[in-house]
């Protein structure tokens, strides 16, 4: 089987020189906001702690029994 | 335990030990122990931030997008399978989330076909006050302006090859275009940024040496 039209994708490509990168690009980012961690930190500790919750254990125990034919 | 200052180093290819140390100490730190996950957060934060922003052109929610972005890294830390560098790893997480998010909200013509050359350019957003004009144009705005004025067509290639730093195959692979087309539109993008910079700053000297 040919691989002609495979062969002449990549011979395009090599044809198309982009050019040279964006200096001012390379590095760039934004000052955050102080609150930015604290949100990262707040939502990670409510995941957690609702994933420990009694009715969070009562849901997985349920859904257990459910799946093992215990209930 | 030494921890990261909160200066953010971008995508440190340079401190991937560093990295390394950190993500162990916050694989063996006990629960609720966030202090090593955070030092990578201050780390990398600043370009997360700078890259959602730059993918999805939305100022309002590129920290909002970054917080989803970290929060996932951070439950997904013990799959983590080392294959790349974090960052790199990071930078994937990152590139799919905004990605997905444009497609949710129906900004999701990087993914056309179509020609680029076909979309509208925007107007530049710099506003250009009495103050900017006498030289102080800050240089992160005027980016920010002229990426911001480009069409996804053009700017998320251009992110994701000069800001994210892929290769033209893994940009290729990202968009799910052809190798040539996504050569093509960074080729493109490239010189319209340069244009549009180069636009801008002329005004603020122009500006500057009529005073």
């Amino acid at each position: 089987m040919s691989n002609g039209s495979l062969d002449s994708e990549r011979n395009d490509a090599d044809d198309v020189d982009p050019g040279e990168p964006i200096a001012e690009l390379a590095g760039f980012e934004y000052d955050v906001s102080v609150s930015l961690l604290d949100r990262i930190r707040r939502t990670i500790g409510r995941r957690t702690t609702a994933a420990r919750s009694p009715r969070s254990l009562s849901i997985c125990l349920s859904l257990f029994s459910k799946n093992s034919g215990l209930s | 335990m030494a921890y990261m200052s909160g200066t953010s180093t971008g995508w440190p290819g340079s401190s991937a030990d560093s990295d390394e140390e950190l993500l162990v100490q916050a694989l063996n730190a006990p629960e609720g122990d966030l202090r090593a996950f955070e030092g990578l957060v201050l780390r990398y934060q600043k370009r997360v931030v700078a890259n959602c922003r730059g993918i999805t052109r939305d100022s309002n929610n590129a920290e909002d997008l970054a917080q989803e972005v970290l929060v996932k890294v951070f439950y997904g830390l013990r799959g983590f399978e080392r294959k790349s560098s974090f960052g790199r790893w990071l930078q994937r997480i990152k590139i799919n989330h905004c990605l997905n998010h444009l497609k949710k909200t129906g900004g999701h013509s990087f993914v056309d076909v179509g020609d680029p050359e076909a979309d509208e350019f925007d107007e530049l957003k710099v506003k250009v006050t009495a103050e900017q004009l006498a030289g102080a144009i800050s240089d992160r705005k005027t980016i920010s302006a002229v990426l911001e004025s480009m069409p996804s067509t053009l700017r998320i290639p251009l992110v994701l090859c000069d800001m994210d730093e892929l290769s033209y195959e893994e940009v290729a692979r990202s968009l799910g275009i052809g190798l040539s087309a996504t050569k093509m539109r960074i080729k493109r993008a490239r010189e319209e940024f340069r244009f549009r910079y180069e636009k801008v700053h002329s005004m603020g000297t122009a500006a500057e040496g009529g005073r």
